[in-house]
């Protein structure tokens, strides 16, 4: 999956792991299924004058080839369930104390991102406004406030392997914890109307230093121009 | 009938290709009434405007404003402030037009639409308004029809909301804030604040929107 899409997050990886358990256990049962079709259609092919037979799979013998497999894929839906929960609990229930807070606000079609300032603090006059980018410090826990401004959207940031939907008329919280620097994208994953394809924005991923120098860059204009 | 389903196939698969080159071709080329019809969605099916989404009407506006304007959003002249609401929903849009041939294309269908004038929305004092109006009479014109020399848009086709909207903008500091990024916005900007408040405002906008 990291060949595919880097992580970025301290819980991409559990994510991930909860897919690959999904890919194997899916893809084990598929190909035990079509070796065993195969292996019918091969077994059973029209030989001779043979009359073909229907068969209503009443009797015992032919019942294992329901159960059995009925009964183990059972008990694989019973360890992913396990699994997902376990990273969905993680990921959505959990929530470790904050470095930094920020407010991530949706609109038709832009992403407003509000950044603590100098001071740290999110909601004081030195906060940081900017329009389609969100920049955050590697190795800081963060919260985040989800809302929107209008209609339904999701706060997607594929290298976090986070989705998380924005309801107009609520504040919804959540975090995250970026493990490596670099620019990376965020998207809208909920339906919005005609702007949802464009309604991208980058999340940017830097040193301590890097986001002291780009705070002290913005020299007390705290509404910067994004962008 | 297995010559029959590989006729299916050769048809859909033919087919397939034929609308992916036909799809290439027609983005190639996308006429000014092509890329209009994304605008309809909020601006109305004759470019009227939709108070309900915000949108301002823009039939008939010139097309050196709208290129201007559209130029604007892409560049994140306009529409990039954090608290610029619809502003932000239009920049994207823009940004949907992949060169300045489509802006300068999309601006003159627009600009050759029938100009519409909105109904009034707002209740000032019509004496008041047109004392104030001298001002913005200097590059707006006598009757609010524009000035392409001193970049003035004409003032009737947009919906006074819009007008009123745009001249908070232009005093939050929403529009026409950076002379480097917005020259023509800048202008305007210091203008906005000649209005004392909301009610000349209101004035202004209705003088100018009674207009015959
Ligand atoms: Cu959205």
């Amino acid at each position: 999956m990291e060949a595919l899409l880097l992580r970025a997050s301290s819980y991409a990886a559990d994510v991930d792991g909860v897919i690959h358990l999904i890919t194997l256990l899916a893809g084990f049962w598929f190909i035990v299924a079509e070796v065993v079709l195969f292996y019918f259609i091969f077994k059973f092919r029209k030989k001779n004058n043979e009359k073909a037979q229907y068969i209503t799979g009443e009797k015992k013998e032919e019942m294992k080839w329901i159960h059995w497999p009925h009964n183990l894929i059972i008990v694989c839906d019973i360890v992913l369930v396990f699994f997902a929960i376990k990273a969905w609990y993680h990921i959505k229930q959990e929530l470790p104390d904050p470095d930094f807070t920020v407010k991530i606000t949706g609109q038709q079609w832009a992403w407003r991102m509000q950044h603590p300032g100098p001071d740290k603090q999110l909601d004081t006059a030195d906060d940081i406004e900017l329009v389609d980018e969100l920049r955050v410090v590697v190795g800081k826990t963060y919260h985040y406030k989800l809302e929107s401004l209008d209609v339904m959207h999701s706060f997607s940031v594929p290298v976090f392997r986070l989705k998380q939907d924005a309801i107009p008329g609520r504040t919804i919280t959540g975090w995250f914890k970026p493990t490596r620097t670099g620019a990376f994208d965020i998207q809208c994953a909920e339906m919005c109307g005609i702007g949802h394809g464009i309604m991208g924005a980058r999340i940017i991923i830097e040193t301590e230093e890097e986001h002291q120098k780009w705070m002290e860059s913005l020299s007390g204009n705290s509404v910067a121009q994004a962008l | 009938m297995a010559s029959g389903l590989s006729f299916l196939g050769r048809l859909l698969g033919m087919g397939t290709l034929a609308i992916c080159v036909f799809s290439s071709f027609s983005a190639v080329a996308r006429s000014g009434q092509d890329l209009f019809r994304l605008c309809t969605a909020c601006h109305g099916d004759q470019g009227q405007g939709k108070k309900d989404l915000g949108a301002p009407g823009i039939a008939g506006m010139p097309s050196w404003y709208l290129e201007k304007q559209l130029k604007n959003f892409s560049s994140g002249a306009r529409g990039a402030h954090a608290k610029d609401f619809f502003g932000m929903r239009m920049r994207p849009m823009a940004r949907t037009l992949r060169s300045e041939e489509e802006i300068k294309k999309v601006s003159e269908y627009v600009s050759k639409l029938k100009a519409h004038r909105p109904d009034s929305t707002l209740n000032g004092d019509v004496a008041a308004g047109q004392a104030l109006y001298n001002t913005c009479l200097a590059c707006h014109g006598p009757n609010g029809e524009g000035n392409q020399a001193m970049s003035a848009p004409p003032l009737l086709y947009s919906g006074d909301w819009y007008l009123m909207r745009q001249i908070h903008s232009f005093g939050n500091k929403m529009r026409g804030a950076d002379p480097a990024k917005d020259p023509m916005g800048a202008t305007m900007a210091p203008m906005a604040g000649i209005l004392a408040d909301d009610k000349a405002i209101e004035d202004v906008l209705t003088y100018i929107t009674t207009k015959k």
